[in-house]
């Protein structure tokens, strides 16, 4: 369970950097500082759906302080 | 007269025609239209009793629902104009707007009446000149820019059917109220008789997509790009999509026709101030692969599309700036008459003086009348499907005390893409930081005007001609 909800971190982080185009992104960035917009955030949540069967909704990326944040939420719903 | 008639007109011949058709659907509420219609007079008799009179402006700050297509429909019946301020942006924005519009009272909550009163309406007269509603953008004066739309502007898209616009039985509402597309994907079902289902979310994504059963939708076009990249399947069922706001992507409309040949895509193009839209084309699998990019189409019933140069019209195929006229066009800026004057000029079209409107948009028409959008003239940008002007954010930083100029870019992201905005100032001693200046932007903005960068620099570096260097900006 640990290791897979790692897995699932690591993920999480890889499609936040893909979609926006930075090489990596750490757990406390701002995703805000990272340039994230709202159309960035529905394709992030998109790619979270389908990768990770997990159903984050874009407001809440959109409100979180760091990726951390995002990531807990995600956890919480799925 | 133009016999496009109200919108509330529209909406009170269908509850005659239909009146136990569904009109909208938010979650388990449904509501026919001869109960809409009901509903919409009571609250109407309550609201003239309050002293909304006709030439009102009616800010109504409800989320949507079915409340607030009741509230809307009773501002329309007191001949008042509504406004729909976003409850997304922060408090300060939403009381400016609501400086701006003076208004007879504020809508906050759920319509409710006297029933002893519904008797007593005096209807407003059936006037389609009067202004309807006012959307707001980004102006480039550091406050919202009201735009006061007249019924005749929304109603000539739907008075009779059209191919250009081609909308179905069902369509989902989810564009903020204070846009244009809310007129489309609202009015254009009630007013035809179709059903309009409320989605209480921000965003339209593929699952709700899935999970509706509506027959058109409009996305913008970034949206649009999402739903083909991520969930392409989404689309079933649905027969026809319209998309706008941004240029079309040649290679997502490809992707699009090659899924679903049979159903059909409409790029469209057209400023708040023209209403909706101005042209649309519906997409051929040629298009995609056209060097001169997809084409924005021809122009909407009681709509015309003029080329115009620095002193007249511009030859067939010529680029210059796109003006437009007819109904569609909005009766002005809110408080803003020599913003008016500027961007709505009387030019004369086949020797007779047309009032038209500036879009500041570049464009040019082939020979068989076909527009083709070519870019902009001043700064203005998209930001995710949001119409930006750099100058509104300028100009809120510039009245912090301590900061002296500030310039606004549009920053690109690798592959072209627009990534947000960078901001960078020059400041005295004691002004805000960069991370402060951007908290108190993000107090007095909607998200998608708040800068992705803020940076403080010790002077701006010039080109040759005495310009502000941007490209040396960004390298800095």
């Amino acid at each position: 369970m640990g290791v897979g909800r790692r897995q699932d971190d690591s993920t999480i982080r890889q499609v936040i950097a893909d979609v926006l185009g930075v090489e990596s992104v750490s757990m406390s960035d701002n995703p805000f500082d990272l340039g994230l917009t709202s159309i960035q955030a529905i394709r992030i949540c998109a790619r979270i759906r389908h990768d990770l069967s997990l159903d984050p909704a874009p407001e809440c990326l959109l409100g979180s302080a760091t990726v951390a944040g995002f990531v807990a939420t995600v956890r919480g719903r799925g | 007269m133009n016999g496009t008639g109200t919108v509330h007109g529209a909406v009170a011949r269908q509850a005659r025609l239909r009146p136990q058709a569904t009109a909208v659907v938010c979650g388990a509420d449904r509501v026919s239209y001869a109960e809409l219609d009901r509903r919409a007079d009571a609250y109407a008799a309550e609201l003239i009793s309050s002293g909304v009179r006709p030439g009102g402006m009616v800010p109504v700050l409800l989320p949507r629902s079915v409340d607030l297509v009741v509230a809307l429909l009773a501002v329309l019946k007191c001949g008042a104009a509504y406004a729909v301020p976003d409850l997304r942006w922060p408090h300060v924005r939403v009381q400016d707007v609501i400086d701006q519009l003076d208004p007879p009272l504020v809508i906050t909550r759920p319509p409710m009446w006297d029933p002893g009163r519904v008797d007593h309406i005096r209807p407003a007269p059936d006037d389609e000149d009067a202004a309807a509603t006012v959307f707001f953008t980004s102006g480039t004066t550091g406050r919202a820019k009201g735009v006061i739309s007249p019924h005749r502007a929304t109603m000539r898209l739907f008075a009779q059917p059209s191919v250009r616009l081609p909308i179905g039985r069902t369509m989902p509402q989810v564009a903020p109220g204070c846009w244009d597309a809310f007129s489309l994907e609202l009015w254009g079902m009630l007013a035809t008789g179709g059903t309009s289902v409320i989605v209480e979310t921000d965003f339209l994504l593929p699952q709700h997509l899935r999970a509706l059963t509506v027959d058109t939708i409009f996305l913008t076009s970034a949206l649009f790009e999402v739903a083909v990249d991520e969930d392409i399947d989404c689309f079933a069922g649905i027969a026809t999509v319209l998309t706008g706001g941004e240029r079309m992507s040649q290679d997502h409309a490809r992707r699009f026709l090659r899924r679903f040949p049979t159903s059909t895509l409409i790029n469209c193009y057209g400023p708040v101030e023209t209403c909706v839209f101005v042209t649309a084309h519906r997409v051929r699998p040629e298009d995609c692969a056209a060097a001169g990019g997809v084409p924005v189409g021809l122009p909407m019933p009681h709509t015309e599309v003029h080329v115009l140069t620095r002193t007249g019209m511009a030859a067939v195929g010529a680029i210059g700036e796109i003006g437009v006229s007819g109904h569609g066009l909005a009766l002005g800026y809110l408080n803003a008459p020599a913003l008016t004057r500027e961007r709505f000029v009387t030019v004369e079209v086949d020797g007779l003086p047309r009032r038209v409107y500036r879009t500041g948009d570049l464009g040019q028409v082939t020979d068989q009348g076909v527009l083709h959008f070519r870019g902009r003239l001043d700064r203005q940008v998209k930001i995710a499907g949001h119409r930006v002007e750099p100058a509104e954010l300028e100009a809120v930083s510039m009245s912090v005390p301590g900061v002296r100029t500030s310039r606004v870019m549009p920053v690109l992201a690798e592959g072209g893409g627009r990534n947000g905005l960078a901001l960078y100032y020059t400041a005295d001693p004691g002004a805000p930081a960069p991370a402060a200046l951007r908290r108190y932007l993000a107090s007095r903005l909607p998200s998608y005007l708040v800068p992705h960068t803020v940076r403080r620099i010790d002077a701006f570096p010039f080109s040759a001609t005495g310009k502000i260097d941007t490209e040396a900006l960004l390298e800095l």
